[in-house]
């Protein structure tokens, strides 16, 4: 039981990382109803920026949260001019294979410009163990799920309180209700791929710093992360997203302590099969989902 | 004023629309009746930029805004057929997200104006848009529309699938906001409703407006209904 509940813990501070990633997906798929595949992409975008500051600039911690952030800013603002601007809104299809292109182009310019692959990232440092009886937490899984908590929190206030806030819920919502209350509905799309990209900046600097590098299958690893927990949670549902997030945390630290880590994959996939065939729509998800803060 | 000249939309060959031309003054209630599939919600859709036209030139308060998209089509507000509300929003939201990003103590004058006229909503504004009656519906899509502050309203069979008191009740509000000097372009099938109150009316047929007729002089709603289904000569 002493192991289940320490794995529990471990696999919640992993999972606040996922939901970050679910969080941005699903704000995406949610105003556009369409998946940006590159999402992923866009974070590794950032955190090699991160990593490049890091090795050629200067080891100041804010510079390379600047970097990494604005890296993913700017590879998502690219997506959505080049991949969901330019397309038609009832190409959805074409929309989701242009991302797909652009996930190929933003590899092939990491690859380009960083040959090594495998790159550094700024460190937390070595930091103790958080010790409670016999459970522990290591400082940065606790570092991990406060910024969740914050980034949550902050998200909570931009939607629950801002206008910007109330139009992305409304197309979210109704894309023809928010055209008809006189929303500018190509604005509001522009400003959550920002908001989305903001989040990933967030995870993926996190994620970099407690893995110590970086490479370019981050891209990869980010999207697939993201859409499990999203799938699992429940398309379109913020509060889906984030409980998405911590149950695949959760299951893959007990899948991994109780049958290794090659069968850790399998299993968290296997699960994602079964939640397409038991819950098409997700845990949490529904016609009409978006957080209510 | 609305000022519509030579309007045509197109649905790939379909033609939908074919040069319509009309205008519309603060303070007037004109009317467009035509059946199902004439081309009246595609018209009213365009005079509000939700579609691409084919041609011809719109200009409101001389301003044209034939290229423009609804968010920059100024003193014009919509009342869309079927509602269409974003149903997790409160109704205190949807009077909020129909105000645009104006100040708090704009919000607040506009909404206690515009809940005068709909006290039924004011009592519950925390309710959910999507759990209101098909009549409540019909009045908040109304209230959204005017806390755009418009000076013309188009209202696109605001009374579909209405219960007879629901749909006086609409007919009440029309009279009362063209009494406070809207401008406002309806289109409804209920031809006795339809030109009781209307200064100007119009009929549509196959996309096309039939000119203007002087609601005063007609004489009764059957001499419309023959104009309506009378077959080409």
């Amino acid at each position: 039981m002493v192991d289940f509940i320490q794995n529990t813990l471990d696999g919640i501070a992993l999972g606040s990382a996922y939901a970050l990633l679910a969080l941005g997906f699903t704000l995406i798929f949610g105003v556009m109803g369409r998946l940006n595949i590159a999402y992923g992409p866009c974070i590794m975008i950032g955190v090699f920026a991160g990593a490049g500051v890091y090795s050629d600039l200067t080891q100041s911690i804010v510079m390379i949260f600047v970097a990494t952030l604005a890296g993913t800013i700017l590879a998502s603002a690219y997506v959505e001019r080049v991949s969901f601007a330019a397309i038609r809104a009832d190409a959805a299809l074409a929309s989701m294979v242009s991302t797909f292109a652009v996930w190929m182009q933003l590899e092939e310019i990491v690859a380009h410009l960083f040959p090594a692959r495998t790159y550094a990232f700024k460190e937390l440092g070595h930091l103790s163990l958080i010790e409670a009886g016999p459970f522990f937490l290591r400082q940065e899984s606790l570092f991990m799920l406060l910024v969740t908590l914050a980034v949550l929190l902050g998200l909570a206030l931009v939607l629950g309180r801002s206008h910007f806030g109330l139009e992305l819920r409304a197309l979210t919502d109704s894309r023809r209700a928010a055209i008809i209350s006189g929303i500018n509905v190509r604005r509001i799309i522009f400003l959550t791929f920002l908001l989305a990209a903001m989040i990933g900046g967030v995870a993926g600097f996190m994620i970099a710093m407690s893995d110590g590098q970086v490479t370019p299958k981050f891209g990869l690893w980010a999207t697939m992360k993201g859409l499990v927990a999203m799938v699992i949670g429940g398309l379109a549902s913020l509060r889906g997203a984030v409980l998405g997030g911590m149950l695949l945390g959760i299951i893959e630290a007990q899948a991994q302590w109780y049958f290794g880590a090659s069968v850790r994959e399998i299993l968290v996939y296997a699960i994602l099969f079964a939640a397409l065939i038991l819950l098409p729509r997700g845990i949490l998800g529904g016609p009409h989902t978006v957080w209510r803060s | 004023m609305i000022d519509v000249s030579n309007l045509s939309v197109r649905f790939g060959k379909i033609r939908a629309v074919q040069d319509a031309s009309f205008t519309l003054s603060c303070g007037q209630l004109m009317t467009i009746v035509g059946l199902n599939g004439s081309g009246k919600t595609s018209l009213a859709n365009a005079v509000n930029g939700l579609i691409p036209i084919a041609g011809g030139k719109i200009e409101i308060d001389r301003v044209d805004v034939t290229k423009s998209p609804f968010h920059q089509r100024g003193p014009i507000a919509l009342v869309p057929e079927g509602r269409v509300l974003a149903p997790s929003l409160s109704i205190h939201e949807t009077l909020r997200l129909g105000g645009g990003r104006i100040s708090r103590s704009e919000f607040l004058q506009r909404s206690n104006s515009v809940l005068s006229l709909f006290p039924e909503l004011g009592e519950r504004l925390d309710q959910k848009a999507g759990s209101l009656s098909g009549g409540e519906a019909s009045l908040l899509s109304f209230a959204r529309a005017l806390m755009r502050a418009p000076k013309y309203l188009v209202l696109d069979e605001p009374t579909l699938g209405l219960s007879p008191a629901a749909t006086k009740r609409v007919f009440e509000t029309i009279a009362d906001l063209r009494n406070l000097g809207l401008g406002i372009l309806l289109i409804e099938q209920n031809l006795q409703l339809a030109i009781s109150g209307s200064d100007l009316f119009y009929l549509m047929r196959d996309g096309r407006l039939s000119g203007c007729h002087d609601a005063f002089a007609a004489s009764s709603p059957r001499q419309i209904e023959n104009l309506l289904f009378k077959t080409e000569g």
